[in-house]
């Protein structure tokens, strides 16, 4: 079989300005993290009022008090935060204040059946299965919607996040991803900003968190005025 | 003969209505038939405040006060005399009188005041004697002669300049009182007034100069009837040159540092100001980096504070300060301004970023498209001067599928960064349209060249 690459064609190419992903400040404004790892700086406020937001490969969700806002527009939610899980061009979206969990595509906000026990506190999503880190008196788990038990998480002291393949939480002034301890006290939220970035916050300060194997790194985000 | 007697009693009876007293240090005490100066210091006047007033029910008429005898004289004229002093007369409404007495020579001096009233006179006899006044030097903390100068002392600090006062006379010397007069100056200490030197004795004591502000103070200070100048000045206090600590001796592009700013011994002072922050790009292609910042507050300016007592100083309230190192090769320069004074010259720092190798931060490489194979490079170049691509292709079976290929984006690249100065991160996108099936295709390497040399992505197999 013969392939032809055409090697005078790469009038094709473009230089963009590269971005991470996007971070919820502390001011509850979706802003976007560009630049590479250690050199990024933030862009302006593109929505306010968000209660929660995250990001997967190819696009962005956030919620506010009532609704769930994307690049398409926004979508009638349950009050409150939202846990987030991208699955290709869907996403899973679990509401603590009524622990209803719903499945978010083009726009549309579907109900779907779940029963889980305990704090939830991440979810993650792959061919339409949902699981969820959820924290009870026994320990913490990683369930399924039927609430079987997949696996046990170790004993955290804060955040959990799923990641594909893996999980990111807290013990007592670390971060643990895989086999990595990364020193960092006083954690108080995981978010996800893109498929290879964690949005950390630390006594009140922003970091990003590189989980891509074998590149993990953590390092400071720019500030913004509060 | 009772009317006889009576009027022969009444200028003993109106006498007895005219009280004197002698005014120092906001008392009154009341004066008999003579009263003392003391010893004065030769060429110098001691001055008494006499007050009369009338203790009797009926006015007296003030007629004449007159003063007789050698080294006294009025200190002003006499006013208002005569003068009606009503019974029962207040001291406000007394008849004040000022006498001085200068001493010419080591001798006793005496003189007569006299009140001459409607109801007769009363008086008393003034006794000074003069002396050669004891010498004073200053010591240890101030100049040994007048005017007496601390010189330069910190705001709020205190120093001590120790005085001796001699008696080089044949006979002893009373000193009568010790006075300091003058803001900033306090004392004397180590010493009690009144006390008598003995011939050839001396006495030390000290005086304290306290500088509440940054200014020329002038004070006096009075031995007896004798003044001398104290002169000193306030100087800011200072705050210990900082030190700008760094957690590395030498950083390089896309880099998070650490600063934290240190006070050599601890500052006496609290004091307040600024870390700055500035970049010199080495390249013409850019004028800055703006990612090139302080991350607390994304400026390229933190506030510092630090308290008196303290060696650490605080960025943003906070002990340490992180900063990124941007994408661009240059100079960093970290300098601290305050409007404290400083020990010294105010700290710089600065640290070159040379230039580097094309950075690769993440790749890909896609076939999912139909008819293209998709490269994505995301990197900086803080050389500003990539542009020149190096492609090799491979089959699934790690054989490479032609010669590498060329190409050059300079002018992509020079386009994209044109009058940014948002650093030099990037991410490309370079697309290959391909003819015939893709399946074979299993991998590119990619090499990118700028100012600085060569960097390859690595295999990067198509997903």
């Amino acid at each position: 079989m013969v392939v032809a690459i055409c090697s005078c064609a790469w009038a094709q190419s473009g230089i963009a300005r590269p971005q991470l992903g996007k971070i919820l400040d502390a001011n509850g404004a979706v802003r976007t993290v560009y630049g590479i790892a250690a050199s990024t700086a933030l862009g302006d406020a593109e929505i306010t009022g968000v209660l929660s937001s995250a990001c997967g490969k190819t696009f962005c969700l956030a919620k506010t008090d009532s609704s769930i806002v994307s690049a398409s527009g926004n979508a009638a939610a349950p009050a409150g935060p939202a846990l987030f899980a991208f699955d290709g061009g869907a996403a899973f979206v679990w509401f603590p204040q009524s622990r209803q969990l719903a499945q978010w595509q083009n726009g549309v906000v579907t109900p779907i059946d779940s029963s889980v026990d305990g704090e939830v506190l991440s979810i993650r999503a792959s061919g339409g299965a949902v699981e969820f880190a959820v924290r009870r008196q026994s320990g913490e788990w990683i369930v399924k919607a039927d609430g079987s038990v997949v696996a046990a998480l170790p004993r955290s002291s804060g955040p959990v996040m799923l990641i594909a393949g893996g999980v990111v939480y807290v013990t007592h002034g670390e971060i643990v991803i895989r086999d990595l301890q990364m020193p960092l006290a006083g954690v108080t939220r995981l978010g996800r900003m893109s498929a290879g970035y964690l949005q950390v916050r630390a006594a009140g300060v922003d970091y990003a968190i590189r989980i891509e194997k074998g590149r993990e790194t953590l390092f400071q985000l720019p500030g913004v005025t509060q | 003969m009772k009317t006889v007697l009576l009027i022969g009693l009444l200028p003993l009876a109106a006498h007895a209505q005219l009280a004197i007293y002698a005014v120092a240090g906001g008392t009154s005490t009341s004066v008999g038939s003579s009263y003392q100066f003391g010893q004065v210091a030769i060429g110098t006047t001691s001055s008494v405040q006499f007050q009369v007033y009338n203790t009797g029910n009926a006015a007296i008429t003030i007629t004449s006060v007159t003063l007789g005898g050698a080294g006294f004289t009025f200190e002003y004229p006499v006013q208002q005399v005569p003068d009606v002093l009503p019974g029962y007369t207040t001291l406000t409404q007394a008849l004040n009188i000022f006498v001085s007495f200068t001493a010419t020579s080591t001798a006793t001096f005496n003189a007569s005041l006299t009140f001459n009233s409607s109801v007769g006179a009363v008086s008393t006899i003034l006794f000074g004697s003069g002396v050669t006044a004891p010498t004073l030097t200053g010591g240890a903390g101030c100049s040994s002669s007048t005017p007496f100068n601390w010189g330069s002392v910190t705001v709020g600090n205190s120093s001590s300049c120790t005085f001796a006062l001699e008696n080089s006379n044949p006979q002893a010397v009373t000193v009568a009182s010790i006075v300091i007069n003058g803001l900033g100056f306090t004392g004397p200490y180590g010493v009690t007034t009144p006390f008598a030197l003995q011939p050839g004795q001396s006495a030390s004591f000290s005086v304290n100069f306290t500088p509440p502000a940054a200014i020329a103070y002038s004070g006096t200070l009075v031995i007896g009837t004798q003044s001398f100048a104290l002169t000193g000045l306030g100087q800011p206090a200072l705050l210990p040159t900082p030190t700008l600590q760094f957690d590395s001796a030498s950083y390089s592009s896309a880099q998070q540092g650490v600063l934290t700013v240190t006070i050599p011994g601890g500052s006496p002072i609290a004091a307040t100001g600024y870390v700055n922050l500035t970049f010199t790009p080495t390249t013409a292609a850019v004028k800055d980096d703006s990612e090139i910042v302080f991350l607390t507050n994304g400026a390229r300016t933190i506030p510092f504070s630090v308290s008196a007592g303290s060696s650490t100083a605080l960025l943003s309230g906070q002990k340490s300060a992180t900063f990124q190192t941007g994408t661009t090769e240059g100079t960093l320069t970290f300098t601290l301004t305050t409007a404290a004074a400083l020990t010294g010259t105010p700290p710089v720092k600065q640290f070159t970023i040379g230039g580097t190798k094309v950075v690769i931060d993440s790749t890909s490489a896609s076939k999912e498209r139909t008819g293209y194979l998709d490269i994505t490079i995301v990197g900086a170049d803080n050389t500003y001067s990539a542009g020149a691509m190096t492609f090799s292709f491979f089959d699934t079976s790690g054989n490479a599928i032609g010669g590498a290929a060329s190409a050059d984006f300079t002018s992509s690249f020079k386009t994209f960064y044109g009058g940014a100065s948002a650093g030099s991160a990037f991410q490309a996108l370079v697309s290959f349209p391909v003819t015939g099936s893709v399946a074979v295709i299993g991998s590119v390497t990619v090499t990118l060249t700028n100012a600085a040399g060569s960097a390859s992505t690595g295999s990067l197999t198509f997903q």
